[in-house]
Parts: structure tokens; sequence; C-alpha cells
């Protein structure tokens, strides 16, 4: 986990058009040199409820 | 998992009730949780946790956490704040070995005026009070950790998961809040957005 991870790097420029009903948002073609791999080396999390993780994971006392 | 993938599942510890949660430093239990089923019926919204909550973030062996810390009372009252505070050095010492994967501030703040839990903000919440909310007590984050954990605030230790909107047509827009500058201090690791099965309720009644 080396390089810095933005997940979404977008270039965001939001071009409103003198009589264009909507907005336009341009991605670049190519990701910037600082994303992150596309997916996390996990692949796979869970949430886990705040008040509930000490019933999930127990505590290391006994 | 970890198995199959090679690495284990991060686990995010979080949701509506970390924006419950005090901290209680004399509470020997780990949590004590009060149910009010006018509110919820699935969870306390009264919480008080003590020191050995955080014990939790023990028991998995090379697993990474996502910590969730309270902005929903943390960013409007004191004894929130207070929790803020004295919760980050528990939490990194905790986390602190690569435990830490990242860190969150708050849950669904999208929803924080319109909550049907009963809000916690005014009406008058938008994006950018959003936004000044989240980088101050980001701050206040990073500068508990800079004193008592100061290893974990490298680029490549110290960043969040955020904004964890419930969606992304609620009261907080989530392009009007990155325009906003949430990102100003480029510490948002993963842009995280929850996404409710069609056949979820997002809001229960009863």
């Amino acid at each position: 986990m080396g390089r810095t991870m933005k997940i979404l790097a977008l270039t965001i420029a939001i071009y409103f058009a003198g009589s264009a009903q909507g907005s336009a948002i341009e991605v670049s073609g190519t990701p910037p040199a600082n994303t992150s791999a596309a997916l996390p080396e996990a692949f796979v999390s869970y949430s886990i409820e705040f008040a509930f993780f000490p019933d999930f994971a127990g505590t290391s006392l006994p | 998992m970890g198995d199959f993938t090679g690495t284990k599942p991060y686990i995010r510890v979080g949701g509506n009730t970390q924006d419950y949660a005090l901290y209680n430093v004399s509470l020997k239990e780990a949590i004590n949780g009060t149910y009010n089923p006018a509110r919820s019926v699935d969870y306390p919204t009264t919480i008080f946790i003590g020191p050995s909550y955080f014990d939790s973030y023990s028991t998995w062996p090379d697993t990474k956490f996502i910590h969730g810390f309270n902005l929903g009372l943390g960013g409007n009252n004191s004894a929130g704040w207070e929790t803020l505070l004295e919760t980050v050095p528990l939490a990194c010492k905790a986390l602190q070995g690569g435990k830490l994967l990242w860190w969150e501030y708050g849950n669904e703040p999208d929803l924080y005026s319109t909550s049907s839990q009963g809000p916690v903000r005014p009406p008058t919440w938008n994006e950018s009070t959003y936004v000044k909310q989240w980088l101050n007590g980001t701050q206040a984050i990073k500068s508990q950790l800079e004193k008592y954990c100061p290893d974990m605030t490298s680029n490549a230790t110290y960043g969040y998961y955020a904004p964890s909107f419930a969606g992304t047509n609620n009261h907080l827009k989530p392009i009007t809040t990155w325009a906003d500058g949430l990102d100003v201090y480029e510490d948002i690791k993963l842009i995280s957005s929850h996404k409710y099965h069609p056949h979820t309720p997002l809001t229960k009644s009863y």
C-alpha cells in the first residue's frame, strides 16, 4: 500500500454553456499518476454497526 | 475470504450508531446502549463507550479496520467534541502497527437534517456547513494523532473514507460537497457512497 490512494481521481470541470439545460463534467482520458488500483487489495469489506462491534469481535480480556 | 483473495476483508466499524457514541472514561463495559423504540428499534440511540471498547480491535489478527468517529453529535455539542478528542488517541493506539486502513468522520451526513431517528442538524444544514465541520473535525483528529500517534500522520498512513453519504440525491449533494472543498487537504483516500438494495427501505417506519 505504498501508493497514495485516490480511488477516484476525476478531473472535474463543470461547464455551464450559455443556453444549455444541463452541465457537463469533463473526465480525463487517462487517470492521473497518483490514483490507486481499480480494486482495493481486500476486494471485499464488511461494515459492522459501531454499537455492535464488541458483540462481533469480543474483547481481548477474559 | 482471506484465503481466496490473499487479503482479509477490511472491516469498517461505523454506521448510524457511530454518530451517537459518546465516550465515558469511567465505563467498565465496552459499551452501554439504551434503546428508544420511538427513534429506532434496531439499535440504541443513547450510547456510551468506555476505554475497553477499543480492545475489540485486537481480536482479529491480520485485519485492517476503518474506524468511524462521531460527527453527528461531535460537530455541534461539547460532549461530542470531547469524545472526538479523547477517542482519537485510544483509536490510534488500538490500530497502530498496520491495523488501520483509514478513518471516517461522520456516517451519512447527508441525512443529518432529515433523519427519521431525529435530526441532528437544523434545516439550514447544507454542503458548505458540512464541509466546514468535516474539515474542522478532521484537523482536530490530525492534531491529536500528531500528539499521540505521530507515526500515523504521513500521506501513507493518514487519510479518510468520505463523505459516506447515504445516497447521491439526499439533502447534501456529493458534487457540490466536493466543489466546496471537502478534499482541500488531499486526505480523502476513498470516496465513499452508500448504495441500498432497492428492496431495503432507507428509512423505517413503525
